[in-house]
């Protein structure tokens, strides 16, 4: 009884205390594991997204890989996310959260939008994506970079879990980031053409996923100008490809599963549905 | 954690929730009650993270497969800090020990390199004792009884020893760390074991096929096209292994041989 | 400045979330006082762990025209700071037509450092001009003690410099003496600190408003350390190259 009596006095306590967070559901959490419950994976996408901004808009980019653990979760995974029409964000870090964020952020815009009838800034999804992960103190694990045009400019902002913001001419994120970073360090200049920029964020990616086991499979760009959003991808570099084929036939002969038991039902087919 | 909360929670794990919904909820309730009293954030986790660690993962994977009258060893040649930076794309991870005696490692490359030099060195002394060549059952034996010997500092390896035994036939030994030894038709070992072994389960032990179905035979063409196809399949899948594919097939009276082929880089 | 300020935080093993980065509070402000006026100088690294994540932040937040907020710390919880303070006094001249002064945003910046203090690992200074006192600096390390100072210097690299500058300042400083100083200053305590480093950003604020400079170590005018050529440490009979 003592325990339970204290569980209520502890659940009880969570309910009155007036402000702060409830960090009981973790030790609801670790209480499991002791018991001997798996905690679940995250999925996290160990990642390379690079962003470079040039004379009259921004290139982003991202590989296509989503990994759990040392396992491909999925090799065409889209890290480019939308916004607005004219915003887009790449995102490293938690997957789910990086969904979450940018869902969160393109309602809110498009809300502002409609409401002030005019389209809406960088900055302003800044602020917002700023002020949402500060409040959660670095929890919600998402690494983005913000880019897009608006009536004042091209921007590119790069906003970490915990809530630091940076207006950069160029920035990489995620795992593949420390390999990223050297090229464009080396090859950036101020005032580049849309080819120059989109030329410079693939050797960029280039570089993160072939130096980075958790970068790979394929990149997206999406160009953003003035005028309109372009999107290219998925592109495969040459180091990507599979450099043979496989060898041999795996088709199994038919009877080569043994044949446990065998039950027959009879039915009618009443409506049918084409299924894709 | 006291005795008495240690003892609590034993007591809790024999509840399970099916059978005894009340006895479980108890349970989680000790449970609960222990987590708020000595929270895992407080201070094991900590203990844990400050303790020295001697030992790295280069990642990559490694298998081997026995024939009637061979033995193909395969491995990947990339080598991997902290599962996540490439830091060498053409690293062997097979050793060829004498004419019939390949070692191939996973796991710690330190390790793997020590472990190397020690056998080499027994071999050595062996030859120059007793005037021939080590069997490879003797061999396998050596390094189970090495790898036992430190069996509280371990070798840090996952070691397939594989070779050509005296009566002419292919033959793999399958490790653990310290030194717990199997014979058999193949095995595999590393970041990707828990992809190729079901596939050569599948391929080469035919666990699958029903009683009456035609097994094709294990021909020395058909293991290495195999092992090749498994590496390819698993640089697909699992972020450490990749790059080139490393084949040492040993065939009875027949010196070593050595094949390279490209895996996706990235 | 630590851009990650991960280490204040608890992990939770339940989630899968440990802390990531060590405490690195590496930076460099210096603020001066002079004969109407304040200059500020920093450096502009910001470090996650052994990365230099930014090497051109700028540490100099404006709030005001004639105020300015050096950051170091987190930079998350200095961010945060500087924003919510930034529109309370903007709030505050609005609604009372007329600047708030350096004293009382000195000590609006307070109660947030100071009520938060537990949960924040920021330290700033505030530096400016106002018609009543002229220029002003006040220093808040972590905990939220403020004080008005003629001149300081706060974090990693401040300890290389503190005492040049007890040496160099004096009263009836001019404007160009007093940039002078802040800028060798920001050069010694960079070329000492690790954790300090980039360009060198140098800001005054009078009367006139707030003017910034900026150093880089590639082009004239970044306060640079020359020092006497080194003991040769080969053995005797090995000819110096």
């Amino acid at each position: 009884m003592a325990a339970v009596d204290s569980f209520q006095n502890g659940v009880l306590q969570c309910e009155i205390e007036p402000n702060g967070f409830d960090f009981s559901n973790c030790t609801r959490n670790c209480a499991l594991a002791r018991m001997g419950a798996a905690p679940p994976r995250l999925n996290s996408t160990g990642t390379t997204i690079v962003a470079v901004t040039y004379k009259d808009g921004v290139v982003m980019g991202a590989d296509s890989r989503a990994t759990a653990g040392n396992i491909i979760a999925d090799k065409h995974c889209e890290k480019v996310h939308y916004i607005t029409d004219s915003i887009y964000a790449c995102g490293a870090g938690t997957a789910a959260d990086l969904d979450q964020v940018t869902k969160m952020l393109s309602s809110s815009l498009r809300l502002l939008e409609l409401n002030t009838g005019r389209k809406a800034r960088v900055i302003t999804a800044l602020r917002i994506a700023k002020q949402h992960l500060f409040n959660y103190m670095g929890y919600i694990g998402a690494y983005l970079l913000i880019g897009g045009v608006d009536p004042t400019g091209p921007y590119l902002y790069d906003v970490s879990a915990n809530g630091v913001t940076m207006a950069r001419p160029f920035a990489a994120q995620g795992s593949g980031s420390y390999a990223a970073i050297t090229v464009l360090e080396k090859d950036f200049k101020i005032g580049m053409t849309e080819e120059e920029a989109s030329n410079l964020v693939q050797v960029a990616l280039h570089a993160g996923m072939h130096g980075d086991n958790a970068s790979g499979n394929s990149l997206n760009l999406v160009v953003i100008t003035p005028e309109k959003t372009i999107f290219r991808g998925p592109i495969v570099p040459d180091f990507c490809n599979k450099p043979e084929p496989i060898e041999s036939d795996y088709k199994f002969k038919t009877g080569s599963t043994t044949v446990l038991k065998k039950k027959e039902i009879k039915f009618d087919i009443v409506e049918s549905m084409d299924m894709h | 954690m006291s005795f008495y909360q240690f003892a609590l929670i034993q007591m809790a794990l024999k509840y399970d929730a099916k059978h005894d919904p009340l006895g479980a909820m108890r349970a989680f309730k000790t449970a609960f009650a222990d987590v708020e009293e000595n929270p895992d954030w407080r201070s094991r986790r900590l203990i844990e993270r400050q303790r020295w660690n001697p030992y790295s993962m280069e990642g990559g994977s490694t298998c081997a497969v026995a024939g009637d009258n061979f033995v193909v060893v395969a491995s990947d040649t990339r080598m991997t800090a902290g599962e996540i930076n490439v830091i060498n794309r053409e690293v062997d991870k097979i050793h060829p020990l004498s004419d019939n005696i390949v070692l191939t490692t996973a796991g710690f490359h330190g390790d793997a390199l020590q472990m190397r030099k020690l056998l080499e060195t027994h071999l050595h002394k062996y030859r120059f004792d007793y005037r021939s060549n080590m069997t490879v059952d003797l061999c396998a034996e050596l390094l189970a009884r090495n790898l036992y010997y430190r069996r509280f500092f371990p070798y840090y390896t996952g070691a397939i020893l594989a070779g050509i035994d005296e009566h002419g036939k292919g033959a793999v030994f399958s490790y653990d760390p310290i030194g717990c030894i199997e014979r058999l038709p193949y095995s595999a070992s590393g970041a990707a074991e828990p992809m190729l072994v079901p596939f050569l389960d599948c391929q080469v032990g035919h666990v699958t096929l029903s009683e009456g179905t035609e097994r094709p035979k294990l021909t020395l063409e058909r293991a290495t096209a195999l092992v090749r196809d498994a590496f390819r399949g698993c640089a697909e899948r699992e972020i450490t292994t990749g790059d080139s594919i490393h084949l040492v097939i040993a065939e009875a009276g027949k010196p070593i041989r050595h094949e390279r082929r490209k895996l996706r880089e990235d | 400045m630590d851009m990650m300020g991960e280490d204040m935080r608890k992990a939770i093993p339940a989630l899968g979330f440990y802390p990531q980065q060590e405490i690195s509070t590496g930076t460099t402000l210096i603020a001066m006082e002079y004969d109407g006026g304040v200059v500020i100088g920093t450096d502009s690294r910001t470090s996650a762990g052994s990365f230099i994540s930014s090497r051109t932040t700028n540490k100099i937040t404006p709030i005001t025209d004639n105020l300015s907020v050096l950051r170091s710390g987190s930079a998350a919880d200095t961010q945060a700071i500087a924003d919510i303070v930034k529109y309370y006094i903007e709030t505050y001249s609005l609604l009372e037509n007329e600047p708030v002064t350096v004293y009382r945003s000195s000590q609006i910046f307070r109660q947030f450092l100071y009520q938060y203090r537990d949960s924040l690992s920021a330290s700033v200074i505030i530096a400016g001009w106002d018609s009543k006192l002229g220029g002003q600096l006040y220093a808040i390390p972590i905990g939220g003690f403020t004080t008005r100072q003629r001149s300081t210097a706060s974090g990693s690299g401040s300890t290389y410099v503190l005492g040049y500058l007890d040496k160099a300042w004096r009263p009836n400083l001019t404007k160009d003496e007093c940039i002078e100083i802040v800028k060798t200053a920001v050069g010694l305590a960079v070329f000492r600190d690790g954790s300090s480093g980039g360009v060198c950003r140098i800001g005054v604020i009078n009367e006139q408003g707030t003017t910034l400079t900026l150093y880089r170590p590639d082009k004239p005018g970044f306060p640079t350390v020359t020092l006497p050529e080194a003991h040769n440490t080969y053995a005797t009979h090995v000819k110096n190259q």
